[in-house]
């Protein structure tokens, strides 16, 4: 006998709140996956510099129009930079991608006893009060910093990169990333309190995990 | 001590918040960011202040160059893992010690001592170890107390072994030589790594199931004699390991620089045992993103935490609490260990060193305990004893980081109770290393020539 | 309103060394100053924020103050490489009489203006050392393919001469210089070079420091914080700030030849670099120099200025120069 499991505005709550949830989530996963690659450039990079220092060689071009990022050199210390350039955007957007995989750390002695509704109900306030607010707080608050790299047109000292408001422009853009990935999981448990049977088991959540 | 309690209310209230938050199983890093937000609003503190935040994250974790390290050996880690290299590493290693039991955690601490001294980053050693032995241990029965325990213990070992960062730091802030602080912390770390091999030996012999040898069949089909099998799989790691740190010791690379020799290395190994797929790459390359954002992530969470701390006067109370009472030099350098070991289980130890380094140094400079050493050996005596009870704050609970890095990739699959239970015995083995330190200065300061 | 009694104040130097105890004496200074009414908190580098975030927070208000090494801030505010590290510069007492009677602080506020930042230039570092080598340089030849830790316009220097200038984070110079990762790196004056252990692992101590004459530290404010002093405060904190600027002139050049002593007798070679090596390294300076000048005009216009008040100063000292005094009596 069918049964009569949900009240209409349950179902057509969790169906709103997943149907917002996908893009957000999507948009993490898909942007997570793509920025991985950049641990090989980055290890390019430093066998670059490597490299060069061994071989003696300091510059290893120059050109007449500055070009973005580079401006008209590309050196030793071109390349030392741009190994924490591309390692802070692996590691800003990295923690998104993080997020829904659930990889960051919980200390589970309780967490783990709860039922899924009550793990999602720590979930959804965990994200309201510590790490929306975390997150939009300290972007907000940064935005002296990357205006003031772009007015003084700051960049490196050493010879290496110019353009250095690019680099400091991916700590908000991270922060409020990650705060929109942090909405399409609250969105996610708000579907899965809705409608129980959406809240996702611990070894389904496992599944996409080398996927 | 009702007036400290008054004076203090909110950094103590921010401790006990943390405590009681971590409880709930909400992710640590984001817990301690949106504490360090919270207490700023109810301390009252102007919010432009928080804007420090943004700053210390960009200068501690985007621009710190030495961090580039974590995803490199991360993922060398996870190549070696996936490509089964390090499997039949451990494997064969377990052969090399007989029917020994315990044999596979035995290597496990071997292997992290070697790899101590190849690196200082303690997220990127307790990681990589943990990936390489953790399958295989869990594979072959170990009980999982035993396996996390020599894992986060042997993966902490880096940052007192040199070359070690933190030494360096400490150098400067103490004014000694690195370089005596360098072989002074020799002993001291092969100590511990003696300590670790000893317990696994003992408790492999009164507890046959906690520590299982490999499985007789599995032995029986390997029938490559012992000397080849050795050759046969010590030489990728063999080489991969001379590759890093030979690069290093030949001045081609800096310890960061090595960590990108040895992931392409891994590589290279993965290619030769045709074991690289586009799909091992990809899934690598993957894994490793995560992994290390959850490291760096709990290092940006506990930045916001630890300035929002201090700015309540939590650094004020260290100072009272230390300066306060009026013990004598054991009495106080128990008081200051003591301390270093409840602060790291909040701190990192970057700021413990800057906060409670400068503070104690003078005091510790003065103290004489009877076997006259000179100002400058009692820095180093101090320092180290210092780096070896920081070492442990990584590994004590609720906040061990290490403990985190490794629960962070066992996916769920080991609790951290588990994983706190695992440790009681390795942070007891530490304090026996640092008790035998206090005790027995020789053991830090003969090495750097030192001892009176 | 009054400002604040108690300024924080971000170091960019470890106050257990000579450079970030210049921000502690300078508290000291102004506590005597103000009979204890104002006084400062010196926070250690990366207490607050690190070091090469601090004139950003400080423009922004997150920290009100910071004690700075001026020419962290050239990748922001290319002019004041001219005063943290300027080859072939004039001596500190010269640049000092610049500072105070020239146009020196005008030029750095008026740089430091769009960022709402106040200056107060109140230590000066003596000359450099010419740094620590594993290679004897003995020709401009020497320094080709020599790889070494050093910034700004002195990397831009030795790049001319075929070096590799690179990039070395403060926690590695010491194990980068012991393995050979590179062969020589600039870092302080003798007396913090000391505390840095360099002696253990590098052989060559070379001088003179052409690459940095003199070197100011200076006190900088949040200008919004700044403006709540009132006048007799501000007058108040200019005459800490000359106290300790006259405090660290007095006291560092006698200390750092001590310090050289006990570096000697610690096996380091101290040596000179031959005048046929400093004269290569001027030449190229004035092709750097005047590459500076024509991308920067804030330069340019410093550069002169400063030039132009040096002359002056070197005249009256050569119109009133004297021999060498005669060795006492009895003096070997
Ligand atoms: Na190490
Ligand atoms: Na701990």
């Amino acid at each position: 006998m069918p049964q009569p499991r949900l009240a209409p505005w349950r179902e057509r709550g969790a169906a709103v709140c997943a149907a917002l949830a996908r893009p957000l989530v999507g948009l993490g996963l898909v942007v997570g996956r793509i920025t991985s690659w950049l641990v090989l450039l980055v290890m390019l990079a430093v066998l670059t510099t490597v490299t060069l220092n061994a071989l003696g060689i300091n510059e290893i071009a120059r050109w007449e129009n500055d070009i973005l990022l580079f401006g008209n050199a590309l050196t030793i210390n071109s390349m030392t930079e741009l190994q924490w350039h591309l390692f802070g955007i692996l590691t800003l957007l990295g923690g998104t991608y993080a997020l829904h995989h659930d990889t960051h750390v919980r200390v589970d002695l309780i967490y783990q006893k709860l039922s899924p509704r009550g793990r999602a109900i720590i979930d959804i306030l965990g994200h309201l009060l510590m790490l929306i607010p975390f997150c939009l707080l300290i972007a907000w608050l940064s935005k002296h910093f990357v205006t003031m790299s772009y007015i003084s047109n700051e960049q490196s000292n050493y010879g290496g990169l110019t353009d250095r408001y690019l680099i400091k422009a991916m700590l908000p853009l991270g922060l409020v990333f990650l705060a929109l990935g942090a909405l399409g999981q609250i969105l996610n448990n708000l579907a899965g309190l809705f409608d129980p049977a959406r809240l996702i088991e611990p070894s389904d959540k496992k599944e996409p995990l080398h996927g | 001590m009702a007036e400290f309690m008054a004076e203090y209310a909110l950094a103590i209230a921010m401790v006990v918040a943390l405590l009681a938050g971590i409880f709930t199983g909400y992710p640590v890093a984001f817990l301690l960011g949106g504490l360090g937000i919270a207490f700023a609003f109810i301390g009252d503190i102007p919010i432009p202040f928080l804007g420090t935040v943004g700053s210390r994250i960009f200068g501690g974790v985007v621009e710190n160059w030495l961090m580039i390290a974590i995803p490199l050996f991360v993922f060398m880690g996870l190549m070696l893992e996936r490509s089964g290299v390090a499997r039949r590493l451990l494997l064969t290693l377990q052969r090399l010690f007989g029917r020994t039991p315990g044999g596979l955690a035995i290597s496990v601490a071997i292997l992290g001592v070697v790899m101590a001294a190849s690196t200082g980053i303690i997220g990127a050693s307790v990681v990589m170890l943990g990936l390489l032995a953790l399958p295989v241990m869990m594979k072959q029965g170990y009980r999982a107390e035993m396996a996390c325990g020599v894992i986060a213990a042997s993966g902490t070992l880096g940052i007192l072994i040199p070359p070690s960062i933190m030494l360096v730091l400490m150098g400067s802030i103490l004014q000694v030589s690195v370089g005596a602080l360098f072989k002074a912390a020799l002993f001291p770390g092969l100590l511990l790594g003696v300590l670790y091999v000893a317990y696994l030996l003992i408790t492999a012999r009164i507890k046959p199931d906690w520590a299982p040898l490999a499985d007789p069949d599995a032995h029986d089909a390997d029938t490559t004699p012992l000397a080849l099998a050795l050759l046969r799989d010590l030489l990728g790691p063999v080489l991969l390991i001379t590759a890093v740190l030979g690069s290093i010791m030949a001045g081609i690379a800096t310890p960061t620089e090595a960590a990108a020799i040895g992931a392409l290395g891994s590589l290279l190994l993965a290619l030769v045992m045709r074991s690289l797929d586009f799909q091992t790459l990809r899934d690598a390359v993957r894994e490793t993103s995560r992994t290390s954002a959850m490291i760096l992530f709990v290092v940006i969470g506990a930045t916001c935490f630890s300035v929002v701390f201090k700015r309540l006067g939590g650094d004020y109370m260290i100072e009272e609490m230390i300066t306060g009472t009026g013990l004598g030099p054991y009495g106080l350098l128990l008081l200051i260990m003591g301390l270093i070991f409840v602060l790291g289980f909040f701190l990192e130890w970057i700021e413990i060193s800057f906060v409670v380094l400068p503070l104690v140094a003078p005091v510790v400079e003065l103290l004489d305990f009877g076997f006259g050493l000179s100002g400058q050996a009692l820095l180093v005596w101090f320092a180290i004893l210092v780096a070896i009870n920081l070492q442990t704050s990584f590994l004590t609970p609720p906040f061990g980081y290490a403990l985190f890095y490794l629960k962070g990739i066992t996916e769920g699959q080991i609790g951290i109770g588990t994983i706190y239970r695992s440790i009681i015995p390795f942070v007891l083995l530490q304090l026996i290393g640092l008790a035998l330190c206090i005790a027995f200065p020789a053991l830090v300061l003969w090495l750097p020539g030192l001892m009176p | 309103a009054e400002g604040p009694k108690r300024l924080d104040v971000a170091s960019t130097f470890s106050t257990q060394n000579f450079l970030g105890a210049g921000g502690v004496r300078l508290s000291e200074e102004l506590e005597k100053a103000t009979g204890g009414a104002v006084s400062l908190r010196v926070h250690e580098p990366g207490d607050l924020v690190p070091a090469f975030e601090v004139f950003n927070s400080v423009s922004s208000g997150a920290v009100q103050a910071g004690w700075d090494w001026i020419g962290y801030w050239a990748g922001t505010v290319p002019i004041t490489n001219l005063y943290g590290a300027l080859p072939f510069g004039p001596t500190p007492e010269a640049f000092m009489s610049w500072m105070w009677s020239g146009e020196g602080t005008e030029l750095l506020q008026k740089a430091y203006d769009p960022y709402g930042v106040k200056v107060l230039p109140c230590f000066i570092s003596p000359q450099e050392t010419g740094g620590w080598y594993n290679k004897e340089i003995n020709t401009p030849e020497d320094f080709d393919g020599l790889s070494m830790r050093i910034s700004g316009l002195g990397a831009k220097v030795l790049n001319r001469l075929g070096a590799s200038t690179q990039l070395v984070p403060g926690g590695e110079i010491y194990l980068a210089l012991e393995r050979g990762r590179v062969d020589a790196t600039e870092f302080s004056v003798p007396q913090v070079d000391a505390a840095m252990g360099f002696d253990e692992v590098a052989e060559y101590y070379y001088f003179p420091g052409w690459h940095q004459s003199a070197s100011w530290f200076s006190l900088i404010i949040n200008q919004q914080v700044w403006d709540q002093y009132s006048d007799e405060r501000k007058a108040q904190f200019e005459t800490a700030c000359r106290a300790t600027l006259q405090w660290a002139m007095a006291e560092a050049p006698p200390e750092q030849v001590r310090t050289i002593r006990s570096l000697e007798e610690k096996g380091v070679k101290v040596k000179r670099f031959p005048d046929e090596v400093i004269s290569a390294l001027q030449d190229a300076w004035v092709e750097v120099r005047q590459e500076e000048m024509d991308n920067n005009p804030a330069f340019a216009e410093a550069y002169k200025s400063l030039m132009e008040h040096v002359a002056l100063i070197d005249e009256w000292y050569e119109l009133q120069a004297l021999p060498d005094p005669k060795p006492v009596e009895g003096d070997s």
